[in-house]
């Protein structure tokens, strides 16, 4: 952080003549507000005034159509009794955090074997791909594979006489749509880690083999620590990703006109289930943008906590 | 000094350019609607069909020859089964359409509790061009149910009838197309039989949880009487749960699946995998609407012969479960009469009965003729008192519907709960749910 604040004031301290500096500066602040203004605009316009709709829509009872009714914190206090909307909470969380943590797990491990693999550009593609492919496709496939008489079953059922697992019953479904998550998200960080891992020079490896460190002893004195601000950037990243998941879940658990069970739903799901959402929607815009509020209050916590966590003195290198 | 000047003066015209552009697109994109003119040689119909579905093919023809007959001319949209959500969003503009079809509990939860609807009381009373006879003459009042807003006011005008039955290949049980089943106890002895030759009686996709509350709600309105499962999900002290009528039909339908009758996978399968597992003949009986055969047309095998019997008694209802999709006319609609002459229009016996000919599916005119396949339930329709499928439920109270009744449902269906788990764990949670609502 230091550094880059550094980086931006720099040409005010400037080596070079000074009128050339303060002539260029000058130009650089005229550019200024044109270049910002117009993106300020559309995010006024398009997300911030949105919110604040949301916000004060959250405050009412409200069908689309009437005139909303004021309900004060109402819809608050109904919603933190609601077990449907702490199911979603809880979902949401556990998508977050086990999800978050295995696609980590996972894009780590496969970022050291692909590391030292002979077609690796090829097998990055290969693992990129699902993130490529639209979640709903996807969401059809796993459907086909994993239902009832699908191709996992079968295979199952041939190599081992296995009865039919129902992996789709409402018992297992949220566990499928966490594997899932995993399964299309982990591409995506492998590629991400990777770039930062392939940025670190080979003679750290060369002289950390040299020393007798292990695979694992390479990972967690060279890799981590030479990699930190970009995993840090994909944490949160995840993290905000991770409360947008909604596709999957609505495509893989639901039909054309169905929702999914609300024992899958996350808070992305919660909110079109309580508005435009299932063969006869519900409409109630105020108690689903009360969740929404909650769940960016919650997310804001979650970001700023995070952040402060992963902060660390970046390493030159 | 002057430099300075011309800063200002070219920040400024590009912060009004960049204005000019951001109003610009705001209002590009609110009002893209007609102006509201009086003149009735128009209107605007959001339809519910896809262009390429056979009702939107009906529609289409009609529609041409309306145009023809009438000089109106008509703005049509096939939007799909989402044109009443965009109707909800387009009643806060000007961009209202003057006409719209869906099914009547889509339609009266958009549209009649906040009463944003036109009232069609006066399409009963108009001729329909070409037959010298009242729209009020071939719509049967049996349909008011559906169509009444309370008042006497009517918020839609049907012109497609779903009716739901149980759905079999009289080809492959012939014993049951002499005798269908008329009570619970005779439809339980065909299941035994069926599953005592070693063959799975029921096809039910699961995934659903709107296919197997159809189980559920029709054995309460069976027990209870027509609205008795409405009047229950009512009541916010959920006083009318722990009684014998409900123990009755909750029982029955929790031994479906204690004895093993449904297709193995019903619960973990993806629709449409069971229902076509059933139109293939490896499952005996299948409860649905009458979109049935249309639907698992394609997967039947050679010679199945389509026939349904109503959902069995276990007293003296025997009300057939129904639903109706028609049109309706927003409230704030420029071009109301227009779209009331195409109602009446589209209403003609010739016209109409291509949803059925053409379409295969029922219509409210008891003189059209209907396919083979919707024979069985078309007698039903004429025959019997109509219920509303789910008995309203769906549509009066689908916040509670969705997020309890039926994922509590699929566990009774599951078998796991018990009839009197599920009564104890759905008054606990029905009373919350009303609690919550205050």
């Amino acid at each position: 952080m230091a550094l880059v604040t550094r980086a931006a004031r720099g040409p005010r301290q400037g080596r070079g003549p000074r009128g050339t500096t303060a002539a260029f500066e000058r130009s650089r602040r005229r550019l200024y507000l044109p270049l910002v203004v117009p993106a300020l605009l559309l995010y006024l316009v398009f997300v911030i005034g949105p919110t604040l709709a949301a916000l004060w829509i959250s405050f009412h009872r409200w069908d689309g159509v009437s005139e909303m009714q004021w309900t004060g914190l109402g819809n608050y206090s109904a919603l933190l009794t609601d077990p449907i909307f702490r199911t979603a909470l809880v979902n949401t969380l556990i998508i977050l955090v086990v999800a978050g943590v295995a696609i980590f797990v996972v894009s780590f491990m496969l970022t050291m074997i692909v590391r030292e693999m002979r077609w690796r550009s090829f097998v990055r593609s290969v693992l990129f791909f699902p993130h490529i492919v639209s979640a709903i496709v996807l969401s059809i496939v796993w459907g086909f594979i994993f239902q009832h008489n699908g191709t996992v079953n079968t295979i199952l059922d041939r190599l081992f006489g296995a009865d039919p697992v129902p992996w789709l019953n409402p018992d297992n479904l949220f566990t499928m749509i966490l594997v899932g998550t995993v399964w299309l998200s982990t591409g995506l960080y492998v590629a991400i880690l990777m770039a930062a891992v392939d940025r670190i020079p080979r003679y750290f490896y060369d002289d950390a083999l040299l020393a007798g460190a292990n695979a694992y002893q390479r990972l967690r004195f060279v890799t981590l620590p030479l990699s930190w601000d970009v995993i840090s950037v994909a944490a949160i990243f995840w993290t905000i990703s991770s409360l947008k998941i909604f596709e999957f879940i609505y495509a893989f658990g639901g039909t054309t006109n169905d929702l999914p069970p609300p024992d899958v739903w996350n808070s992305a799901l919660f909110v079109y289930g309580e508005s435009f959402g299932g063969r006869s929607p519900s409409y109630l815009f105020g108690y689903a943008s009360a969740s929404a509020i909650l769940m960016l209050l919650l997310f804001t916590v979650l970001i700023v906590a995070l952040r402060r966590l992963l902060r660390r003195e970046p390493i030159e290198f | 000094m002057h430099m300075q000047m011309r800063y200002r003066r070219r920040r400024a015209s590009a912060a009004a350019l960049i204005l000019a552009v951001t109003v610009g697109l705001a209002s590009s994109a609110c009002s893209s609607g007609e102006s509201g003119e009086d003149s009735a040689q128009e209107f605007t119909y959001w339809s519910m069909w896809q262009k390429k579905e056979p009702q939107a093919k009906v529609l289409a023809e009609a529609i041409q020859s309306f145009e023809q007959d009438t000089g109106i001319k008509v703005n049509v949209e096939w939007q799909g089964r989402d044109n009443v959500t965009k109707v909800l969003a387009a009643l806060r503009t000007e961009d209202v359409p003057d006409l719209i079809d869906q099914q009547y509990f889509t339609i009266s939860n958009a549209i009649v509790k906040n009463n944003q609807f036109t009232d069609l009381r006066a399409v009963h009373d108009m001729q329909i061009p070409g037959e010298g006879q009242t729209v009020r003459k071939v719509i049967p009042e049996k349909y008011d149910a559906f169509t009444s807003a309370g008042d006497g006011a009517h918020f839609l005008v049907p012109y497609e009838v779903i009716g739901y039955s149980i759905w079999y290949n009289a080809k492959a049980l012939p014993e049951v197309a002499k005798n269908p089943p008329k009570t619970w106890q005779e439809f339980a002895g065909v299941l035994a039989t069926s599953k005592a030759a070693g063959r799975d009686p029921i096809a039910l996709d699961g995934d659903i949880a709107g296919y197997a509350e159809y189980w559920t709600s029709t054995a309460l309105v069976r027990t209870l009487g027509v609205g008795g499962f409405n009047d229950l999900v009512s009541d916010k002290q959920a006083a009318g749960w722990d009684t014998p009528q409900v123990r009755t039909a909750l029982t029955a339908i929790a031994d479906l699946a204690k004895q093993k009758l449904f297709l193995p996978g019903y619960d973990s399968s993806k629709f449409p995998a069971i229902q076509t597992k059933w139109a293939q003949g490896q499952a005996d009986f299948l409860y649905m609407g009458s979109w049935a055969p249309t639907e698992t047309k394609e997967f039947a095998g050679p010679g199945f012969e389509y026939r349904s019997f109503n959902f069995p008694t276990f007293g003296s209802d025997d009300s057939l479960p129904a639903s109706v999709i028609g049109f309706a006319v927003p409230k704030p609609a420029d071009h109301a009469k227009a779209a009331e002459e195409f109602i009446a229009y589209f209403l003609n016996k010739e016209r109409l009965s291509k949803i059925s000919s053409e379409a295969n599916n029922l219509t409210p005119r008891a003189d059209v003729a209907v396919p083979e396949q919707l024979a069985d339930i078309n007698a039903l329709l004429q025959s019997k008192n109509l219920s509303k499928i789910t008995d309203g439920v769906l549509g009066d109270y689908s916040d509670f519907d969705k997020k309890v009744f039926q994922p509590l449902n699929v566990k009774l269906m599951t078998g796991k709960v018990t009839p009197d788990e599920f009564i104890g764990q759905i008054a606990s949670a029905q009373r919350d749910y009303w609690a919550r609502q205050r």
